[in-house]
């Protein structure tokens, strides 16, 4: 059965990447641009795990974060943060709120898909 | 009561001349009665007085005066009226002279002429002996060239007498003159102890002058009646032996009849014996019958021509009356010529016959009245009567025929007194000697005064019972069946100079003293009124000073106010008209009233200038810095310059300048201007204007010094708003540093990110498209592809150490502090070296032995191990790269040594520095963005607080290493930011 990833992604650009390689992968991906969407789609389209983006227009992405983790379908749901190089100050406080893991940008598509079923296979 | 000084000067002129003239009228005559001589002469006292009281204006008074009265004097004396005059200018000038050398003595020895001290009194008394001879050398000098006295004596004697009477004049009145000048200056002055003195000294004085005069006056009548009764005494031993001479020749012609010659014999002795008696004679009685018998028989005994005659009223002789008997002188002894005598009927003279009567009848010696002598002056007669023996009868024979005849004796009466009143000659007495026997009233026998005998004259007879009132001695004689009375009386008891000495001396002597000492008692109470006023203005000018002190010295006072308050202070405590301060300009050439205060008005002013060149004296004086104080101004040397253009218009008489020094320097002048009677500046007061002048000084001072110190504040609070405004421009360009170092940082922080991520897609999507997951790509494509990614991801690397070099440099780096082991770290780095060194064929050798824990930034760390491994592993083309960990208690030392092309010696200095790459054959092979041991230097230095350091040998290696502290230092912890 085919797994879906929620990608919670303001810049069009890397949705494209990661959309792309995770569905090159056999993954079907929502897109969700904003925090507020990504939370939503979280809760109603129950996808199997989520890449989260820190940086968002609406929100940061700790509160993302824990507005889906607050929720009974959130708990456990597998939640990947998605951090920049600059930010690795981030890695702490998001795992303090309760991301299953972070893959530092810049995406490597060739590294990608392996961080993120590492990461997967944690969870499960 | 506005009299002008010329009107006064008047009055008191003409006063002066009055009271001169007046008293010297009156005590010439008081003195007159005295003997002339003037012991106690006032008016020399009164010149003296007047000159004390009134000043040198009253010398021509005095002049005046002494020569009206000296000329009166004068003229009585003098021959020649042009005499007179010069004698009376002379003596004038003489009492004129002595009056003012005297007040001018007294002036000067004595202190405001007030007699506090013995001394003092010495002093007066000499000032006045030594005035007193000036006028009576002049005087005695004018006398003389007057000739009206002659001789030493004489003329010592009027000098001595003079200088006596001028001295006791003045030191009586004088004294007086100066205590009515002090009751006459007010009463504070006025000792209340002088009026009891004055009155006990002057009662007791004329007290004891008096009892003197009395008691000398007794003394005298004492001895006067003494003498008296001496004289009384010798009068009537006189006629006593006259009386036993007579009763002798009585005796002998009782027994016998006696020849002439045994009668001239026998007489001779008695007469030679006693002078008195002036003649002796035998007088028979011869019966009318017998008349012709005895006259024959008297010629007969050698009688020449002797007949019994008769003496007529008129004096002259006739032959005797027939009568029943006569009574003819038969026999006379004299010591003068007697020749007419013998043959005088006694009996025809009527005042001889009532003495022979009263002699026969008594059978006593019996004397005449007072009789004209025949042959000599004034006399009386003594008629013993000579009874034959048988009819002797012892109680007096009666029987007149019994009667032989009588003895008698003539005595002249001026010789009597002349030889008995010798004890009186010196008494300067007269003595009346009266006959008081016959009823009809008594018979002036005799008068005599002053030593000289004087015939009585019986028309000039006195009242007997006249010459008894007063003074007098009188004593009574019993003689001869007569009564004779003497009365003496002295002519003037104390008439000489020796009394009226002690009088006049003690009189004088006394008022002097008790004046005296009533001017010591004022002069002592004046003095502590004195002192008590001075000690009272003492306590003033204290308290004023000590006011002024905290007033003027209160800095919060603006200097006007305070050289005001000083000004009005000073004028108030030494009640001085005009106070005023004057300050030179800065040419020192000119003195300009700052301030000043007028006393009566109570007003402010200033303004007037004074300049040098019109008052050279004032101003040297004030260029020394020496006060002054000037009693008398318009006549002062210093001050004199300018007293008609500005003391004497406005009526200043006294100053007194303090001068008022800055820094040392005299700069002005207080000035203390007096306007009424000329002032004599007490001590007090010259130091308590001095106290002014210096306070002055301050404030003056104190306001430059104020201002400076005002100057430096307001330069200082300047300075301080100028820090201010400087501090708040420094914190709002801070401020706005800060905004943009927040704008730089939110720029390098966006920077980073917008960067990152357009170059994050080329990056991911070059990878895709390489992967071939989008399909298949040529071997060409893969090739250029490569080529994108490659440089895509060098980019990337230069951002990232730009971003990172541009953080750190900004202070904006972060920095996470954490603790792990070193060992694993170095693991870490060295499997991410891994590829690129076996690509390379590089060998590995790590040497970390003991795990050694720290606590720092991991991730910087292992950014610099990276940055050193990779670069060993760059530059080195074969060989070993080996990292040894070491460390030690407070550093961890990472070596990184590969065994490459090594770095020149030159170039290890600039090594890292940005953009230094080693520049060798290497270069293009090795990929580098030359930022990476900048940025390493960066991050130990600044943000792990370690160095790094590096050694290299060409060809055979460098050797990097890294100093780490195993803790961050405490206080380098809090420059870590940890945002």
């Amino acid at each position: 059965m085919m797994q879906t990833a929620l990608v919670i992604e303001d810049n069009e650009n890397n949705m494209e990447l990661i959309t792309f390689i995770l569905e090159a992968h056999g993954y079907q991906t929502l897109r969700a641009m904003t925090g507020g969407e990504g939370i939503s789609m979280a809760l109603s389209a129950a996808p199997d795990f989520v890449l989260l983006d820190i940086q968002l227009p609406d929100m940061d992405g700790a509160e993302a974060l824990q507005a889906i983790r607050a929720t009974e379908l959130g708990r456990h749901m597998p939640i990947i943060a998605v951090t920049s190089y600059a930010m690795s100050g981030d890695k702490d406080r998001l795992l303090a709120a309760g991301c299953s893991g972070y893959i530092e940008k810049p995406i490597d598509p060739l590294l990608i898909i392996n961080q993120v079923q590492g990461i997967l296979e944690q969870c499960r | 009561m506005s009299a002008s000084p010329t009107q006064r000067w008047l009055i008191e002129s003409i006063m002066v001349m009055a009271t001169y003239c007046l008293t010297a009228y009156v005590v010439v005559h008081v003195q007159a009665g005295m003997g002339g001589a003037n012991l106690l002469w006032l008016p020399a006292g009164i010149a003296l007085a007047a000159i004390l009281l009134n000043g040198s204006l009253m010398l021509p008074a005095i002049f005046i005066a002494a020569a009206s009265f000296h000329f009166y004097a004068f003229f009585a004396l003098s021959s020649s009226p042009l005499q007179a005059i010069a004698a009376t200018l002379i003596s004038a000038l003489g009492s004129t002279l002595q009056a003012w050398t005297t007040a001018w003595l007294l002036q000067r020895w004595i202190r405001n002429l007030q007699i506090t001290t013995v001394p003092d009194a010495l002093r007066f008394i000499l000032c006045t002996a030594i005035g007193c001879t000036i006028a009576a050398s002049i005087g005695t000098g004018a006398l003389i060239s007057q000739s009206k006295i002659m001789g030493e004596d004489a003329i010592s004697l009027t000098w001595l007498t003079w200088w006596v009477g001028d001295l006791s004049g003045m030191l009586v009145v004088a004294p007086i003159a100066l205590v009515v000048r002090h009751w006459h200056r007010g009463r504070r002055e006025w000792s209340l102890l002088s009026l009891p003195i004055i009155s006990l000294g002057c009662s007791f004085t004329l007290v004891t002058a008096f009892i003197v005069k009395h008691l000398d006056h007794n003394a005298r009548l004492n001895e006067f009646h003494t003498s008296g009764i001496a004289v009384g005494k010798a009068l009537q031993r006189t006629l006593e032996l006259s009386y036993h001479d007579l009763r002798a020749v009585q005796a002998v012609f009782y027994n016998i009849d006696l020849t002439p010659r045994e009668f001239h014999n026998f007489s001779a002795v008695l007469l030679s014996e006693n002078p008195l008696i002036r003649a002796l004679s035998w007088t028979p009685r011869v019966l009318h019958a017998q008349r012709d018998q005895f006259e024959a028989s008297a010629r007969q005994q050698g009688l020449k021509n002797y007949r019994i005659y008769d003496m007529q009223e008129d004096g002259s002789y006739v032959t005797a009356a027939v009568s029943s008997e006569y009574m003819p002188v038969l026999m006379i002894e004299s010591a003068t010529d007697t020749s007419a005598v013998p043959g005088f009927n006694l009996l025809s003279d009527p005042v001889r016959r009532d003495a022979l009567s009263l002699s026969r009848f008594t059978a006593e010696p019996r004397a005449t009245q007072p009789v004209q002598l025949l042959r000599g002056g004034k006399g009386v007669v003594i008629y013993w009567p000579v009874y034959r023996n048988e009819f002797q009868n012892q109680s007096g024979g009666r029987d007149s025929d019994s009667l032989r005849g009588f003895v008698s004796m003539s005595m002249e009466i001026s010789r009597l007194a002349g030889e008995t009143l010798r004890p009186f000659e010196d008494r300067n007495a007269e003595t009346w000697l009266f006959d008081v026997t016959s009823p009809g009233g008594p018979v002036l026998l005799h008068y005599h005064v002053d030593g000289q005998t004087t015939a009585p004259t019986t028309a000039a007879s006195p009242d007997i019972e006249l010459l008894r009132q007063g003074l007098y001695h009188e004593s009574s004689h019993h003689f001869a069946g007569r009564d004779w009375v003497m009365i003496s009386r002295p002519l003037s008891l104390g008439n000489d100079l020796k009394a009226h000495g002690q009088f006049i001396g003690i009189l004088a002597g006394g008022l002097g003293f008790s004046f005296m000492l009533a001017l010591y008692m004022i002069g002592r109470q004046r003095s502590e009124h004195e002192m008590k006023a001075r000690d009272e203005r003492l306590m003033s000018q204290n308290a004023v000073l000590t006011h002024l002190a905290r007033f003027g010295l209160n800095q919060d006072n603006h200097l006007d106010d305070q050289l005001c308050e000083l000004i009005a202070a000073s004028a108030g405590t030494l009640k001085i008209e005009r106070v005023s301060i004057w300050l030179l300009d800065d040419d020192r050439q000119q003195l300009r009233c700052t301030h000043m205060f007028t006393h009566s008005t109570g007003e402010f002013s200033s303004g007037l200038v004074l300049d040098a060149a019109n008052a050279p004296n004032y101003f040297a004086t004030l260029y020394e810095g020496r006060g002054f104080a000037a009693n008398d101004a318009q006549t002062d040397a210093r001050t004199r310059e300018f007293a008609d253009s500005y003391l004497k218009p406005l009526g200043i008489t006294s100053m007194m300048d303090v001068p008022v020094r800055v820094g040392g320097k005299p700069c002005g002048v207080v000035c203390h201007e007096h306007i009424g009677p000329p002032r004599v500046w007490a001590a007090d007061e010259q130091n308590f204007a001095a106290s002014i002048g210096d306070l002055a000084s301050l404030v003056i001072e104190g306001d430059k010094r104020h201002q400076a110190e005002k100057a430096l504040q307001e330069s200082h609070q300047a300075l301080e708003r100028k820090v201010r405004e400087r501090t708040e421009e420094l914190h709002t360009a801070n401020e706005r540093l800060r905004q943009l170092d927040q704008l730089k940082s939110m720029f390098i922080a966006s920077m980073s990110h917008e960067l990152r991520t357009p170059l994050n897609s080329i990056i991911g999507f070059t990878g895709v498209v390489l992967q071939g997951i989008s399909g298949p790509v040529s071997e060409k494509q893969q090739d250029h592809l490569g080529r994108v990614y490659g440089s895509a991801k060098h980019l990337l690397a230069l951002i990232t150490d730009v971003i990172d070099i541009s953080k750190i440099e900004a202070g904006y780096a972060d920095v996470y502090i954490e603790t792990f082991p070193l060992n694993q770290l170095i693991e870490e780095a060295v499997a991410t070296v891994q590829p690129q060194r076996l690509e390379k064929g590089l060998g590995l050798e790590v040497q970390t032995g003991m795990p050694v824990t720290i606590t720092t930034d991991r991730k910087r760390l292992l950014q610099c191990l990276l940055n050193l491994l990779s670069n060993a592993i760059k530059y080195s083309e074969q060989g070993t790269v080996r990292v040894r960990l070491r460390a030690d208690y407070e550093h961890a030392i990472i070596e990184v040594s590969d065994e490459g092309i090594g770095i020149p010696p030159e170039a290890l200095g600039s090594l890292f520095q940005p953009f230094e790459r080693i520049d060798t054959h290497l270069r293009v092979k090795t990929p580098g963005t030359g930022l990476g041991l900048y940025l390493t230097r960066k991050i130990m230095s600044d943000l792990l607080h370690g160095d790094i350091s590096a050694d290299s040998e060409i060809g055979r290696g460098s050797t990097f290493r890294l100093r780490v502290p195993l803790a961050p230092p405490d206080a380098a912890q809090g420059n870590m930011r940890k945002e």
